[in-house]
């Protein structure tokens, strides 16, 4: 009673000074429907302003379509946005418009992501390798594998570390000595391996894995080849 | 007032309401109030639309407001014999219950009244409640009209309708009475009437006494968009969504965010594409002269055998 009367006098009092002007300054956060100050305002896409108990009471029970109780535009129950004050959310159910209708919660306002933080300083890369070069196997493996390739650059040393390999994969031994000689390249090219690989450290492991699938895929032919010979 | 009502009813704050701004800001060409005891019960009169043969006259009606107000239209029902619609009949327009699909819940008492202010000078199409009097006959009870208001319900309610008609007759200027000496005048202005109302754009005669020009115009706008569609309160009120839209575009421009798009250079990639094709062609180029080397040891076998 008493909040209802205050909000009759706030509504009435500038007239006074509208009495000259057709137009009424106050009216402009009045709800389309009841007249009213605004409680729990939405607006629609089309800049339309209405109490949300007012408006769902339109679309869901009298309304034939999803239109605009002002314009007639279409009305889409995600596409409208609450407006938020500085007041508190009013949860007394003497002040709600009607007090015998179920109303769901204003449809909530669609916010935009937060901007990007700027990018952070450059991490040591040589120390996050370095890291990874003392863990286990696999990364000896992967560099095993980078130093393999780095020595695929050299044409006079191909051919016969290729033969070695394919003699290997018949007796475990040689492997031994084959795994062996990497090492020796890794010693003989240290400053520029490690250069290398601080510059693509991520790409180097999906390298390695390709690497890997070419061969086993080398391998499968080579045995193959074997049993042709058989 | 307001102690004597239910403030919990929406219908009955929103009627509230409507009475205040009708107070707040009366108009001259129509008048209307509630009754006391049954605020869902209206009282109404128009003035006829200038420049027409209903010009002049002030013609009351009764307006029922239903509880579900504003979520379904009223009823309207003319008192006074005006010769457009028919009185103690409810009248048939998109404004009234006989279309609730056309009803909007922002239109008012008041923007129905402008409304079928508007409606008099049209063309009833046998809609029902309608008449289609002769012009000379409506100029006739137009005279008749202001002599006296129509007798109609309760003593309160009579008493409301007298209030109502000593203000319209204190605003409404007299109807444009035809003598011996103005006879030649009125022919032309007749004709004037007839095509101003048949043209889509009539055009506005100088203001009478107590109307401001902005009413005028305002009245006359109303008009034109009306004759043109039956339903021009939604007309009339699609003006200002445009507005918005405008304002809400630009609002959508200035949010506007384009963040640019990330380009990263890796230079080192090509490089081990690089050589993994070199080692995949070497590889290939192996295996082929392996297998050429087991075929002419194969050739000799044979050659061996035979």
């Amino acid at each position: 009673m008493t909040s209802g009367f205050g909000e009759s006098t706030r509504a009435s009092a500038p007239s006074p000074s509208c009495s000259g002007n057709s137009s009424n300054d106050a009216g402009d956060f009045e709800c389309n429907i009841c007249f009213d100050l605004a409680q729990d305002p939405v607006i629609t896409l089309c800049g339309h302003l209405f109490c949300w108990p007012c408006l769902y009471r339109w679309l869901h029970h009298h309304s034939h379509s999803q239109e605009c109780p002002v314009c007639k535009a279409l009305v889409q129950e995600e596409k409208l946005v609450p407006l938020y004050g500085r007041g508190k959310t009013q949860t007394d159910p003497r002040t709600k418009l009607y007090p015998g209708m179920e109303i769901p919660h204003r449809p909530s306002g669609q916010r935009p992501q937060t901007m990007p933080p700027p990018p952070p300083p450059e991490v040591n890369p040589f120390g996050s390798y370095g890291f990874g070069l003392m863990g286990g196997f696999i990364p000896m493996a992967t560099a095993r594998f980078g130093n393999f390739t780095l020595s695929t650059a050299f044409g006079g040393f191909i051919p016969s570390l290729l033969n070695i390999h394919f003699h290997g994969f018949q007796d475990a031994t040689v492997y031994g000595t084959t795994s062996g000689y990497p090492f020796g390249f890794n010693g003989f090219h240290g400053g520029n391996a490690r250069g290398f690989m601080q510059a693509t450290g991520q790409v180097q492991r999906q390298e390695d894995n390709v690497l890997k699938n070419l061969l086993m895929l080398i391998g499968f032919l080579v045995l193959l080849t074997v049993i042709f010979v058989w | 007032m307001a102690d004597k009502y239910n403030l919990k009813n929406p219908a009955v704050k929103r009627i509230l309401q409507e009475v205040k701004e009708m107070q707040s800001n009366p108009s001259d060409d129509f008048m209307s109030l509630p009754l006391e005891e049954n605020i869902f019960e209206w009282q109404f009169a128009i003035r006829g639309p200038r420049d027409t043969e209903f010009e002049g006259g002030i013609y009351h009606g009764r307006i029922q407001l239903p509880s579900e107000y504003p979520f379904k239209p009223p009823s309207f029902m003319l008192l006074t014999p005006n010769g457009r619609f028919e009185t103690q009949t409810k009248i048939c327009l998109s404004i009234s219950n006989h279309h609730p699909e056309h009803w909007q819940p922002s239109w008012s008492v008041r923007t129905a009244l402008v409304a079928l202010i508007a409606f008099m000078p049209t063309n009833p199409n046998g809609a029902l409640g309608s008449l289609d009097y002769k012009k000379e006959e409506r100029h006739t009870l137009a005279i008749k009209s202001r002599e006296a208001p129509p007798k109609f319900g309760t003593p309160e309610r009579q008493k409301l309708i007298d209030e109502i008609h000593e203000y319209m007759l204190s605003k409404a200027p007299p109807v444009p009475q035809p003598s011996a000496t103005e006879a030649s005048e009125e022919n032309p202005r007749n004709e004037e009437a007839e095509t101003q109302v048949n043209s889509p754009n009539p055009e506005s005669l100088p203001a009478g006494e107590g109307i401001t020009d902005q009413e005028v115009d305002g009245i006359v706008e109303e008009q034109e968009v009306i004759l043109a569609n039956p339903a021009g309160v939604e007309v009339s009120r699609e003006v200002q969504p445009s507005v918005s839209r405008n304002e809400v575009l630009q609002k959508s421009d200035t949010r506007a965010q384009n963040p640019k798009p990330e380009t990263r250079v890796q230079k080192h990639d090509d490089r081990l594409f690089t050589l993994a094709a070199i080692g995949l062609t070497i590889a290939i180029v192996v295996l082929l002269l392996k297998k050429f080397l087991k075929s002419t040891q194969h050739g000799a076998l044979f050659s061996d055998g035979s």
